[in-house]
């Protein structure tokens, strides 16, 4: 038999974001031996774009960075402003960043999910996972006025704030959905159809996970513990209890299931924040001017851990900022992921790591 | 949490390195000016189960900053290294976590990553020349509004033979 190879892509892999796959099969022709992605075909070059535009015009151009981080990307970029120019925030502020990030997390583990159902063609658990989700996008319509790119932060503190009406349909939303989120666990740990369909597909072992230094759920689900929320608290995450939701096989089923854990923890969060979220003001009254310095913040986004470096020099424009973005340190895993599943299996591994081109491709 | 402090400030005395942390104390900055002090450091580091979060590089005084972004059981360690010859030593064959930051340092800022297992390109075509950064290009050539006259006139002149 010939050598063929076979070529997945630039466009419709998985999200329908253009990444390119050079995949070697072995001698049967089914499975992977090796491969190879080619990316970079929608690179925007915004990590020069930012140097020249001033501190709050950058909020809105970190969060168009990519739609579903939309939220941690203006969030860890505040966080470094607000490191240089030495500013502490009203608590009440610091709750209301919690609640906009868990309300995302969700709503972006649900899309991930919805996917995952999609690709193994389970169109009636698509339409579930999907339908669910809609509730936290409606949600999201109702507080920030949009239902994904929310313009939650600013420097200094948040945009918006929630009355007795919001905080009551927040819990209703959580409320409605927690009793469908619980079976859809059930589906994930029971159903023998769906555990052999996505059960040991795409494995990640736990020490492979640590050398490549994958975040996020990749991580968690192969048993490598690294949650910022947890191991290097920010916002109001210190003051709220949660659990790590760990997975030990490192598949794309133990990837499905940390997400859908991950859901019960933020509606856990959700309703704490709601329940201790002080009362006062929620952005700072007057604008500061950012002195010359540097800092480094990090936080968790529905994908991983997202880093954000400043340097500034007492102008209005950054004179350095540099980001990492989640799906960047994951991606390199698939190389490990895929050799040796099926071929037919690529779409459903490469979005198990819940990729973002546009993020990794700022 | 403690221990890994003190542990870290036994490791960057011991290399006669001056570290601070910053205000909310779960970031470590430190200056080193010698290469072969990078590879010592990552050495030990390496030993500490550390994972590379990030690479930072920019343009400082006729030569680069790099600032290396470790992270330690939630500490982030951030090593500055000064360089005027464009050239650094590869961390990645003890950090596989560095392969990609690594290689973007190189495509962006020209900077030769000495010994990298992987020296691909990683987002820019092997047809655009290294160092793009440091350079200006407006939009409507970096979008190529040429391509879109030359399209055009090709539209122009196939519908002259469509219409005979």
């Amino acid at each position: 038999m010939d050598k063929t190879k076979v070529i997945l892509g630039p466009f419709d892999v998985a999200l329908e974001e253009p990444v390119y796959f050079k995949i070697e099969p072995n001698s049967d022709g089914k499975t992977i031996h090796s491969v190879d992605m080619i990316n970079g075909f929608v690179h925007r070059g915004i990590e020069s774009i930012v140097l020249q535009r001033n501190f709050l015009q950058n909020l809105i151009i970190t969060e168009k960075v990519c739609a579903l981080c939309s939220n941690n990307h203006p969030f860890t970029y505040c966080m470094a402003v607000e490191k240089i120019a030495g500013l502490s925030l009203p608590e009440r502020a610091l709750y209301l960043r919690v609640v906009a990030d868990e309300i995302k997390r969700i709503a972006s583990h649900l899309f991930n999910l919805g996917m995952l159902s999609h690709l193994i063609h389970n169109k009636t658990l698509m339409t579930q996972f999907l339908e669910t989700r809609e509730d936290f996008q409606d949600l999201k319509e109702a507080i920030w006025g949009n239902r994904m790119d929310l313009s939650a932060n600013t420097i200094g503190g948040v945009k918006f704030d929630l009355d007795a009406t919001l905080i009551a349909s927040i819990k209703a939303t959580l409320d409605k959905n927690k009793p469908k989120i619980e079976a859809f666990i059930a589906l994930f740990e029971t159903d023998p159809t769906l555990i052999v369909r996505i059960g040991g597909v795409g494995v990640l072992s736990y020490e492979d996970a640590l050398r490549l230094g994958v975040v996020g759920p990749v991580a968690r689900a192969s048993g490598v513990n690294n949650d910022v929320r947890k191991r290097a608290p920010y916002a109001a995450y210190a003051n709220l209890h949660f659990d790590v939701a760990l997975q030990k096989d490192g598949d794309v089923l133990s990837r499905a299931k940390v997400r859908l854990y991950e859901i019960l923890e933020s509606m856990k969060l959700l309703h704490q924040a709601l329940d201790s979220m002080p009362t006062g003001d929620v952005v700072l009254p007057t604008r500061t001017h950012i002195l010359e310095g540097e800092a480094v913040s990090r936080t968790e986004a529905p994908r991983g851990e997202l880093v954000y470096y400043l340097k500034t020099n007492g102008t209005q424009k950054p004179e350095r900022m540099k980001w990492r973005v989640p799906t960047y340190m994951n991606w390199e895993a698939l190389k490990v992921m895929m050799p040796n599943n099926n071929i037919e299996d690529v779409a459903l591994i490469f979005n198990s790591i819940d990729p973002c081109i546009s993020c990794t491709e700022r | 949490m403690k221990s890994l402090h003190v542990k870290l400030n036994d490791i960057l005395s011991t290399l006669k390195i001056n570290a601070h942390f910053d205000v909310k104390g779960d970031s470590l900055w430190c200056e080193i000016d010698a290469k072969n002090m990078l590879s010592q450091l990552a050495e030990i580091l390496q030993t500490m189960n550390a994972r590379v979060c990030m690479i930072t590089a920019y343009e400082k005084e006729k030569g680069h900053e790099l600032v290396y972004h470790f992270d330690l059981d939630g500490i982030m360690l951030n090593v500055k290294l000064h360089i005027t010859d464009k050239s650094v030593p590869s961390i990645t064959p003890l950090f596989k976590s560095a392969d990609w930051t690594e290689r973007e340092l190189s495509e962006i800022y020209g900077i030769a990553i000495l010994n990298h297992p992987n020296p691909k390109r990683l987002f820019l075509d092997e047809s655009i020349k290294e160092s793009v950064l440091e350079e200006y290009y407006s939009l409507s050539s970096a979008m190529s509004g040429k391509v879109s006259q030359e399209l055009w006139s090709k539209v122009k002149a196939e519908e002259g033979i469509n219409r005979g």
